[in-house]
């Protein structure tokens, strides 16, 4: 099948570009959890902080209630004035301080430190406040607004003696503090809310601005026990938390792969067109090849009286490389006749060169008169393994049309087979040396063929396999050629190359059968 | 297959072309450097024909599934006999060759001069 050159390229696009963004994707699911975990690790953190601060804001209120405990049925507020004045005033803890004691369901402020405190005397909200401290086993916390100050006051209030102590501090209008300058917080944005929900109208303080909340991304959230209520802190990270390498691996992944996509999509393109081209230039190689062979191997053969004259030849799988098979018949003086079948060892072009200069030698020979014999013992001197490298056997014969007389020399050739309508047989050759090993003599046999008898000329290809014996072959040969109910030299050509030529077979062949009619 | 050689200078080169030929068919690619082998035991052999003066020198081939033996004929006088040549001896090892690369070798006698025969074994 032949691949597209794009077609590859694409696919390799396709697949490279799908795993690098499932690999960038994958990575940055990891970075995204790890960011999670190391946010929420730190939120918790934060929130223990945020626990510790807040015992800052019990501990004064507590301190003052059990002062006040020995020395308040006295009716001195010296202690709670002296304690408090330590905790109020600018930059402190508080802004103001009260001190409260209670007469039945009225509370009356016995007490009073720093600024003039939201949560006036009387006030239904300041009452039913300390009234929720007084039920209230911790300090209780509620967010005041009055006019355009906001505070946040606590209260703690000590049932077993009836004084309460309110507390009061102020919340920037902004809401933006830099609250716990501490390394808990120092890598994050956080919004800190009253109550145990996010909203806007409960938020006490935050590092941005409050109209950017609530804080988007990726947010982590810890609730911390203020009192009778909690705080709910929410953070954001400010920058990344994990390894810088995590943060850039998906696009690290992305980008590299997306160059490596890039590189191997090109290489691929180039490599399957490069191997297209090779492709390309062996086929037109072989193609080559076969043609010029082709070329040696007559277009016809020649008008004989009473032969009926069929060839064949057939290139081996092998490669690239053509054999130097050949045959070759030509009509001669008074009915007779010469034929050639011949095998140039070796293959490829050379061999092929040899073939021609072999056939065109012997032919040459043949049309001017020589004997079979002769042919071979002139060209035994033209050829030279030690100059061209190759081994040249061949069956030289000349043939009379009129009385089926046939004689033949052999140059180290498989012996021809004579196929007559009651069997078959080798014609018994002398075989003398190749052509190429050289210069040598040859003897002639001479033989008569009878009406109706064919002679089957051909190269080892036709009856060799790999895992036998030559021997075997040619018998092999003779039992199909025996077996065959031909009436055709075509025909016998046909079932001889048919039955025993093998797919995978790598050697040429060629075939020559004359099927001598009679004379008429 | 078996052709027939002039006891010439030729002769080695025309019988490793031989054998070659006519392994290159019988052999898988993978399995070249056997007829390699076998085309060189033949060229020592053929080399010892043509120095024991041989007029006419006969190679064959003959493979079967398991085996492949090259025939080496000569109607030369004299015996083959493996010859302890020295480091820097130019030829005389010519049988040491054979020796060494075929799994086995023998000698016949012929009515006129003798065979070498030398057998490999097939790859699996």
């Amino acid at each position: 099948m032949p691949r597209r050159p794009l077609v590859v390229a694409v696919s390799i696009a396709v697949v490279g570009l799908v795993l690098t963004v499932a690999s960038s994707w994958a990575a940055g699911r990891v970075d995204r959890n790890t960011e999670q975990r190391l946010l929420q690790v730190q939120t918790d953190q934060a929130g223990t902080v945020l626990s510790t601060a807040i015992l800052l804001v019990q501990q004064p209120l507590s301190t003052a209630l059990s002062v006040e405990k020995v020395a308040g049925p006295m009716g001195d507020t010296s202690a709670f004035t002296n304690l408090m004045s330590a905790q109020v005033g600018a930059g402190k803890m508080f802004e103001s301080a009260s001190l409260w004691q209670r007469h039945g369901h009225r509370m009356k402020r016995i007490a009073q430190v720093g600024d003039a405190p939201l949560m006036r005397p009387g006030d239904k909200t300041t009452v039913s406040f300390l009234q929720h401290a007084f039920g209230s086993k911790t300090f209780i916390v509620r967010a005041v607004t009055h006019d355009a100050h906001s505070s946040i006051a606590y209260a703690q209030a000590d049932a077993s003696t009836g004084f309460a102590i309110t507390a009061e501090r102020s919340v920037p209008a902004n809401r933006r503090a830099r609250v716990d300058n501490n390394s808990a917080f120092a890598q994050l944005n956080y919004a800190i809310y009253i109550g145990p929900k996010a909203d806007a109208a409960a938020l006490s303080t935050t590092d941005v601005a409050p109209s950017s909340l609530p804080l988007a991304g990726t947010t982590a959230r810890t609730k911390v026990p203020f009192g009778d209520t909690v705080l709910t802190l929410v953070t954001s990270p400010r920058e990344h938390l994990g390894a810088p390498l995590s943060q850039r691996l998906p696009l690290i992944l992305l980008i590299g792969g997306v160059l490596f996509t890039a590189f191997a999509s090109g290489a691929g393109y180039q490599l399957t067109r490069g191997r297209q081209a090779v492709e390309t230039l062996y086929g037109e190689q072989r193609d080559l090849s076969e043609r010029l062979q082709r070329a040696l191997l007559p277009q016809s053969h020649p008008a004989i009286p009473n032969l009926d004259i069929a060839a064949e030849y057939v290139a081996g799988a092998q490669g690239v490389d053509i054999g130097g098979d050949w045959y070759s018949i030509v009509g001669l003086d008074d009915g007779r006749y010469a034929f050639v079948v011949g095998d140039v060892s070796g293959r490829g072009i050379d061999a092929v060169t040899v073939m021609a200069r072999a056939r065109f030698t012997i032919r040459a020979y043949l049309l001017d008169g020589h004997s079979p014999a002769a042919t071979l013992g002139k060209c035994s001197r033209q050829f030279d393994i030690s100059e061209d490298g190759h081994l040249t056997t061949a069956l030289v014969g000349v043939g009379d049309s009129r009385t089926g007389e046939v004689t033949i020399a052999n140059a180290g050739h498989p012996a021809p087979l004579l196929v007559r309508r009651d069997g078959v047989e080798f014609v018994t050759t002398t075989p003398g040396p190749p052509l190429g090993t050289g210069a040598a003599t040859y003897a002639s046999t001479t033989f008569t063929m009878t009406p109706g008898t064919t002679l089957l000329c051909f190269t080892d290809g036709l009856v060799e396999r790999r895992t036998e014996d030559i021997d075997t072959g040619m018998q092999r040969l003779a039992t199909t050629a025996a077996g065959a109910t031909v009436s055709s030299a075509d025909e016998l050509v046909h079932h001889a190359v048919s039955t025993l030529r093998t797919d995978d077979a790598r050697d040429d062949v060629a075939v020559l059968a004359m099927r001598w009619a009679g004379a008429r | 297959m078996i052709i027939q050689l002039p006891g010439n200078v030729r002769a080695p080169a025309a019988a490793r072309e031989f054998v070659r030929a006519n392994l290159e068919a019988i052999l898988t690619t993978a399995h070249q450097s056997l007829g390699d082998d076998l085309a060189l035991i033949v060229s020592e052999l053929v080399t010892n024909s043509v120095h024991a003066q041989a007029r006419t020198i006969e190679v064959e081939v003959r493979v079967d599934d398991e085996c492949i033996e090259v025939h080496v004929t000569d109607d030369a006088g004299g015996w083959p006999t493996v010859q302890a040549a020295t480091v820097d001896s130019l030829d005389g090892r010519g049988l040491e060759i054979v020796d060494q690369l075929a799994d086995s070798w023998r000698t016949e006698s012929r009515a006129r001069g003798k065979s070498v025969i030398a057998t490999r074994r097939r790859p699996e």
